[in-house]
């Protein structure tokens, strides 16, 4: 085979040199997690390649036990109450309430994380019943603050399984934290 | 003279508009049919429908053959490469009729006769028909004036390796063997719809950008990208081949 036209040679080669260059540092890290030159792992290329595994709440615990909790409570008028279970971090709570009228409530939690106070609000809103499920991001008391801004006195019941032993009232200015006697 | 040339003007003027419009429509098109569905293989989720349907389902077959046509980047690139230097209808169409003809054929018989290629070597190969395209438009294989291979049969012979890697990607679904036949004609007929948005497209822009000063220089750098493109195709999966086993 006779030689390349002139100028035609160089940008072949420099399309095979770009291409090796884009394979071995891009490509290869990225589609195939196969890495000679560390660049992938240096940039986070790599990673893109890396499995991933199925991101639904899966959760384990290795303490507590599931429990069954159920409260009822009347509200007055322009009364509120909290009620939060005591959860380790990663334990889990399934929740479930209603109430004969809208009540504003707030799903929130109390905690000391490293020597500081918070508490992270996860719904502010105004309704008669909510059902979920919820993972404690850290050691703390977490759970819901009921408040009837009505004219008319609501009951609100609450049922909820979890890894929880305890659960504190916060009612009228008073705590009462017992133990849940709700059966294992 | 005077009226020839006011009408030649003017002609000229309604052409622009035409393009003008055209290219508009086109990435409209585009846009409405890329956006949504952008990924080049069938998605996840087609899949699952596919294999959920059994018979005849003309309308999802024909969206999935133009989806994978305008989403699918080798295949754009090597159409990119191939109109880049036409400037006749006439020759465009010559040109895509050959790489059609080239792609049903295995397509077709890829699906009917079950033959199974290997995906990977042959989107290698796909890879390699885009740096072919691009190197001869640079004009890699000329000589003496004459050019080494003849354009019009590589168009259609990479058109065959285009039309396998369609066939392997719509086996990979495990469509049904009820009302194959009728879908998989209008998967076909897709891939060509697909395909004549995606040349509206780029035919509209090359004709633009043919007109602004310096498109040589632009044209033979435009090409060492495409070849460069072809190249990163080639070893992507020419290198899944390899670490797949050629399985």
């Amino acid at each position: 085979m006779s030689d390349a036209p002139t100028g035609t040679l160089k940008p072949l080669l420099f399309s095979v040199v770009a291409a090796l260059v884009v394979l071995v540092f891009a490509v290869w890290p990225a589609e195939f997690g196969y890495d000679p030159t560390g660049f992938g792992r240096l940039t986070g290329l790599s990673a893109l390649s890396s499995e991933q595994m199925e991101t639904a709440n899966y959760n384990e615990t290795d303490t507590g036990r599931i429990r069954q909790d159920t409260q009822t409570w009347e509200i007055l008028p322009f009364e509120n109450l909290e009620y939060k279970y005591h959860l380790l971090e990663g334990q889990s709570l399934l929740f479930d309430w209603s109430s004969t009228g809208d009540v504003e409530y707030d799903f929130h939690t109390d905690a000391m994380v490293e020597g500081e106070e918070i508490s992270d609000s996860f719904a502010i809103e105004t309704g008669s019943g909510a059902k979920g499920s919820y993972v404690a991001p850290y050691d703390g008391i977490h759970g819901i603050y009921f408040e009837n801004r009505g004219g008319e006195a609501v009951t609100v019941t609450l049922t909820a399984y979890g890894f929880f032993d305890e659960a504190t009232l916060f009612r009228d200015g008073q705590v009462f934290t017992e133990t849940v006697q709700g059966e294992e | 003279m005077m009226r020839g040339a006011q009408s030649l003007a003017i002609g000229r003027i309604q052409g622009d508009l035409l393009t003008g419009r055209l290219l508009w429509l086109a990435a409209l098109l585009f846009v409405c049919v890329a956006l949504p569905a952008y990924a080049h293989d069938v998605s996840e989720r087609n899949a699952g429908y596919i294999e959920s349907i059994s018979g005849f389902a003309p309308i999802p077959f024909l969206y999935l053959g133009a989806k994978h046509m305008v989403t699918g980047i080798d295949h754009v690139l090597f159409l990119v490469g191939v109109v880049f230097f036409l400037r006749k209808f006439h020759d465009i169409l010559v040109y895509v009729s050959l790489f059609t003809i080239g792609h049903s054929l295995t397509l077709l018989a890829g699906v009917l006769g079950g033959f199974h290629a290997n995906e990977y070597l042959v989107d290698a190969i796909i890879g390699l028909s885009v740096v072919y395209k691009a190197y001869d438009n640079i004009g890699g294989f000329k000589r003496n004036g004459q050019s080494l291979i003849n354009p019009k049969w590589a168009v259609a012979a990479f058109g065959l390796a285009h039309g396998t890697g369609l066939a392997t990607k719509l086996q990979a679904l495990s469509v049904s063997e009820e009302g194959l036949f009728a879908n998989m004609i209008s998967f076909n007929i897709g891939v060509e719809l697909g395909q004549i948005l995606v040349l509206v497209f780029v035919v509209s822009l090359l004709n633009i950008w043919r007109e602004i000063n310096g498109f040589e220089a632009q044209a033979r750098l435009a090409n060492i990208a495409l070849m460069t493109a072809g190249f990163i195709l080639f070893g992507q999966h020419f290198f899944a081949f390899i670490t797949n086993g050629g399985a």
